[in-house]
């Protein structure tokens, strides 16, 4: 399903947060969000997901809005990778896991075997089969962020929303992940901040500054060394390494436009 | 070939095989606990009184078996069990949705303003629609709950007519500080020596008062309560890894919270005026139980309603056995065997890691 925000704007209090921000994300295709802390990825893809209603502006899902679906019906589409994901509870993976067939089954406990195939899929797409019994607060940051995924992959979604997912993740496990993700043929809307990983894994970036989208496009477009200087206010040479074709970014001197 | 790996179950069954235990238990427990007092009455005689009274053929019931069994110790005994049930659901519930381990049935001020309820009707002898003695406390003790309730919902709640947990908390405390100056202002300055105790007696619960009317009301409510609350099952395991989570997972978090929150403290209300503020088992049984089986609810809701009847009816038959012709406030007996169990449970559980 193909999602599109358009005019999108939210804030909290008397600040705004997002302003007027428009996104086309045709289905099947990888969408990067990047921008500087702070420059309202979270806050767009809160927003795109459902979470938050936008003060102005329409978020659709294949035509629907996000926004007037019931609750259930927006979570069986859209899933979000969160950022930060913590709890107190004694949760095995497999307990995490199981949390994305939720919207899927009914308020009566009659269908408890419910989603056993989804959540294996899950799992095993994941690489997290072997966790299933571990207790989730004893996994690594890198454990913990794919068993996640593997949770919202069980939702079956059609959109994946995935806040900052290579976050504590070493370089394989990034690669793999955002592989892994590429190669569902879902519809992705990721913030990211390796640009390097950006462009090799995204049909199309978008980069924000306080709140407005400044460029968006492929990355060989976006990606320029002045955008580097005028958004991260980081000098920087970009490149195309020789072997695999992939743009890369290398940054020098960085204080000396600040 | 793939493993089918089965959803959410560590231990296929282990849910199951717990709840057949307390369920067992939990008869047991009824059928021997009616039994005990100052006239024993042995299982099978207690069994034959209930299978009289159910219209099953008994034989050889006496009257006075029938007296004591089923009009004395029964309705105190179902008493325990739902009051027992409803505190346990009402904390779980809690501690999930403030996503706080502290978190008990009293969260939301209910015991705070249930207890200026009883001092205003014990000390100061107002009246609540004309009732008088135990109905009048009862009434005082509920009235006082919900208006404690309505003000730390209306502190509580935020603009967007959220209910922030950190909040509620909070909120709760302060009313209940405010109430606790309250009740301590009035008994020490328009208290008797024997008012106070009263207030003192009332605070610690008792279910001296429960007959088969009353009994009856804290099975129907506790019982209502733990139906309406098991379809919430899944909603409350999705609050797990917090609020946007929980909403990503379809779950509407606000009107879930408001719902479970309000009814949780609804139903608190209904077992402290009948019961006085029964302290512990709200707080340790749900923890206990997620030891044993898990966090989640569709398992945990039950298992702790199963659990915190059999805790209360033995705090209750204690609580009237211990001492000749006194009777041991049961919020005494709860803390006084529920402690040193949990800090073992705790312990063992600390280790396993």
């Amino acid at each position: 399903m193909s999602i599109l925000a358009k005019d999108v704007t939210w804030g909290v209090g008397e600040r705004a947060i997002i302003q007027d921000i428009t996104l086309d994300c045709p289905e099947g295709t990888v969408t990067g969000l990047l921008g500087p802390n702070g420059s309202g990825k979270t806050s767009l893809l809160h927003v795109m997901a459902g979470l938050r209603r936008p003060r102005g502006g329409v978020v659709e899902l294949a035509g629907a809005d996000v926004h007037r679906m019931p609750a259930r019906d927006r979570a069986r589409r859209i899933a979000l990778l969160e950022q930060h994901a913590s709890t107190t509870l004694p949760l095995t993976a497999r307990h995490v896991v199981d949390l994305g067939r939720i919207p899927h089954r009914g308020r009566w406990p009659a269908g408890r075997g419910e989603g056993a195939v989804e959540i294996t899929e899950a799992m095993r797409l994941a690489a997290v089969t072997h966790l299933a019994d571990r207790d989730w607060r004893t996994l690594s940051g890198g454990e913990r962020q794919r068993v996640q995924l593997a949770r919202a992959l069980a939702q079956r979604p059609s959109v994946l929303m995935l806040d900052e997912p290579t976050n504590h993740l070493d370089l394989a496990h990034q690669i793999d992940l955002l592989a892994t993700v590429r190669e569902l043929g879902l519809t992705v809307v990721a913030a990211l901040h390796d640009l390097d990983l950006a462009a090799a894994f995204c049909d199309l970036l978008v980069v924000l500054r306080g709140g407005r989208v400044v460029t968006a496009g492929p990355p060989a477009e976006v990606l320029t060394e002045r955008l580097v200087r005028d958004v991260y206010r980081v000098e920087a040479t970009v490149g195309k390494h020789e072997r695999s074709g992939r743009l890369h970014v290398v940054w020098h001197d960085e204080r000396a436009v600040r | 070939m793939l493993q089918t790996v089965h959803p959410a179950r560590t231990r296929p069954g282990a849910g199951f095989a717990t709840g057949a235990v307390l369920t067992a238990l939990l008869l047991g427990s009824v059928v021997v606990a009616v039994g005990i007092g100052s006239v024993h009455v042995p299982a099978g005689d207690v069994i034959d009184v209930v299978r009289g009274r159910l219209g099953l053929p008994a034989e050889g019931v006496t009257v006075i078996d029938d007296r004591i069994v089923w009009q004395l110790r029964m309705p105190r005994v179902v008493g325990a069990a739902a009051t027992g049930a409803g505190l346990a659901i009402a904390g779980a519930v809690l501690q999930s949705l403030t996503r706080n381990d502290l978190a008990d049935p009293y969260l939301l001020g209910v015991s705070g303003g249930a207890t200026v309820g009883a001092v205003s009707v014990i000390v100061l002898g107002v009246s609540v629609a004309g009732l008088v003695g135990g109905a009048a406390l009862g009434a005082g003790a509920f009235v006082g709950a919900l208006v404690a309730l309505a003000l730390v919902l209306m502190l509580a709640t935020g603009r967007a007519g959220d209910l922030p947990p950190a909040r509620t908390v909070l909120a709760g405390v302060a009313i209940g500080q405010l109430c606790a100056a309250y009740t301590s202002f009035v008994v020490m300055i328009s208290g008797d020596h024997d008012s106070a105790r009263r207030v003192l007696a009332w605070t610690m619960g008792s279910l001296a008062g429960v007959r088969w009317q009353s009994a009856t009301i804290l099975l129907v409510v506790a019982l209502g309560a733990l139906v309406g609350i098991i379809a919430y099952a899944a909603d409350l395991d999705a609050f797990a890894f917090g609020d946007a989570s929980a909403s990503s997972l379809g779950v509407s978090i606000q009107r879930v919270r408001w719902l479970l929150m309000v009814g949780t403290a609804l139903l608190t209300a209904c077992l402290v005026a009948y019961t006085g503020a029964i302290g512990f088992v709200g707080l340790v049984v749900p923890h206990v139980v997620r030891l044993v089986a898990g966090p989640l609810h569709r398992r945990l809701l039950p298992l702790s309603a199963l659990a915190g009847a059999v805790l209360l009816i033995w705090a209750d038959t204690a609580a009237r056995s211990l001492l000749d012709g006194q009777e041991v406030p049961i919020g005494v007996v709860t803390a006084v065997f529920g402690a040193p169990l949990f800090a073992f449970l705790l312990r063992r559980e600390s280790r396993s890691r």
